[in-house]
């Protein structure tokens, strides 16, 4: 038995808000965050000032602010006692529910407010200064972004197992047919797509098309979390329990010569279900990040799901849809519902919450008990990612 | 007519304290790399540590500038400054000492690309400081 800090179910999650995504919207992080706020103080009936724990993100809209959870908690007008910025990419709204479960456990504080919210659709990312290897390295080489260490890592894939266009066409269709249905989706994408309409999709860097890339766009979402005990005590009955997490950054580093298709949920995948004592056949959803499709298909792979080279295969013989047998990013996924940003990898995280407690209208998996939900960030110096999490939720 | 309007040009790398010497080496057309002295692994980009003991104990070492390729790419929406070079062919090298480097793949025929492709790296003055490493086809 693996040792997990949260097999008994010590936290809860009472409640998510979530602002639709929007293209341009000219707000800043701040505002999503006190709209964030706004819906889970009305779902629960607590004020502001029973919140004693605050967890965020560094977003990239504010990138160069080096006092930014003092500037969000005078922004909601919270007075924390334990606070926590997570700045692992997409890791970090999810992380942050393993680091508030740990403060609420140690009694740091009692209710927190995780929060995820970016603007990187107004701001751009021109203004952010990353440092070290990338502009040094990479992008006086000609990196023009992720679509670049995409593309190389789909070469890698092609080469060693053969890479299935259609199958990804397949994956974005059934994201987007769920963006239909999330009013939360950007209004851009709330239009249907076919397998042609990806393969005819601009090539950005071969063979990565458009349709396999996340739109950066502004939004927010967020949840409060508190132990078992007081959520039952506060009355609150539909929870969502955090059951198991595991987390690696900065995966390989010492390997010249790595193998790039291989990522850190190699590691994580079997450790979550490890801990939770459970397998991949007993996940009743999967809500992966997804910043490239080839990205979801990696992680059924490696967290066991299906074979290493046997995603296409896989994606093409199961309905990955929610009446489906193996629900996938019901809500769109960042593909299809926009990527708010740094804050993106609480789009797929809040969608798992809202299934968990049974809001997900239009597209509502039945009977589903949990979901794994995971996260990624970073792009290295091509290798894979850095970071990936994966965490498995269950309802009540 | 002339075309006043211009494309912006690549980036300059700025050097850092850590990366100084394999920038001085590139000035001579000479590839270096750090090593760990004692597995004979090298490490590309550089650090401030060496890799295998996260400690300063790493060594600086010329390589043949030979490898092989591993991956590729062909971009086709281009980086800052590159919009004169697209569609371009972003090559992830395999050097034969160890190592991987990814950089632009010149004088290359696209239709004779091949993974495991013998290439040799070669160099684009980018400044007057400043040389970076390209590879191209060894034959």
């Amino acid at each position: 038995m693996v040792d997990n800090f949260l097999s008994d179910k010590p936290v809860a999650i009472i409640a998510y808000g979530e602002v639709q995504n929007q293209r341009r919207s000219g707000k800043r992080p701040y505002e999503f965050a006190a709209d964030v706020m706004g819906q889970l103080l009305e779902r629960t009936g607590l004020k502001n000032s029973d919140i004693d724990g605050m967890a965020t993100h560094m977003p990239t809209a504010e990138a160069g602010n080096t006092f930014y959870t003092n500037t969000m908690a005078d922004n909601l007008g919270l007075q924390p006692r334990w606070t926590q910025l997570t700045d692992i990419g997409g890791c970090s709204p999810m992380g942050n529910i393993a680091r508030a479960a740990a403060a609420i456990i140690t009694e740091q504080c009692e209710v927190a407010i995780c929060l995820a919210s970016d603007s990187t659709g107004t701001t751009g990312v021109g203004h952010r200064r990353l440092g070290g290897y990338r502009q040094e390295f990479m992008e006086p080489m000609g990196f023009q972004g992720p679509p670049v260490a995409f593309g190389l890592l789909s070469h890698a894939y092609d080469q060693k197992y053969g890479l299935d266009l259609n199958a990804l066409g397949q994956l974005a269709v059934t994201q987007r047919n769920g963006a239909l249905v999330n009013e939360n989706a950007i209004e851009q994408f709330r239009k249907p797509i076919t397998v042609q309409d990806y393969l005819d999709s601009r090539v950005i860097a071969e063979p990565i098309r458009l349709l396999d890339c996340v739109m950066r766009c502004d939004g927010g979402s967020g949840l409060l979390i508190t132990s078992t005990k007081r959520a039952k005590s506060m009355g609150f009955k539909n929870l969502v329990y955090p059951v198991a997490y595991s987390e690696i950054t900065n995966f390989e580093p010492s390997d010249p010569n790595p193998d790039i298709t291989e990522t850190g949920f190699a590691t994580v995948g079997p450790d979550v279900f490890g801990k939770a004592g459970m397998g991949p056949d007993d996940i009743d959803m999967f809500h992966p990040y997804d910043d490239f499709l080839i990205a979801v298909m990696l992680q059924m792979e490696q967290i066991g799901f299906c074979n290493r080279g046997e995603g296409g295969d896989f994606i093409l013989s199961t309905d990955m849809s929610p009446n489906g047998k193996f629900p996938v990013n019901t809500g769109g996924g960042q593909i299809s519902a926009g990527q708010p940003g740094l804050g993106g990898g609480g789009v797929n995280l809040t969608e798992a919450i809202r299934q968990l407690m049974g809001e997900a209208n239009g597209r509502q998996v039945e009977k589903a008990q949990n979901a794994l939900v995971t996260g990624i960030g970073v792009i290295p110096y091509f290798r894979n990612w850095g970071s990936s999490n994966c965490m498995i939720l269950e309802g009540s | 007519m002339s075309d006043d309007k211009q494309n912006p040009l690549p980036p300059v790398p700025m050097p850092t304290q850590v990366s100084q010497p394999m920038w001085d080496a590139a000035n001579q057309n000479k590839l270096f790399l750090q090593f760990d002295p004692e597995t004979n692994k090298p490490q590309f980009w550089p650090r401030p540590v060496n890799l295998q003991t996260g400690k300063a104990d790493y060594e600086w070492r010329e390589v043949s500038g030979k490898g092989t390729i591993y991956a590729w790419t062909k971009v086709h929406v281009p980086a800052f400054g590159f919009a004169d070079r697209v569609p371009y062919i972003l090559g992830s090298i395999d050097l034969k000492e160890g190592g991987r480097v990814v950089a632009q793949l010149v004088n290359v025929d696209e239709e004779a690309l091949k993974p495991g492709m013998a290439v040799r790296v070669c160099w684009e003055r980018r400044s007057d400081e400043i040389n970076v490493y390209q590879f191209e086809p060894d034959v």
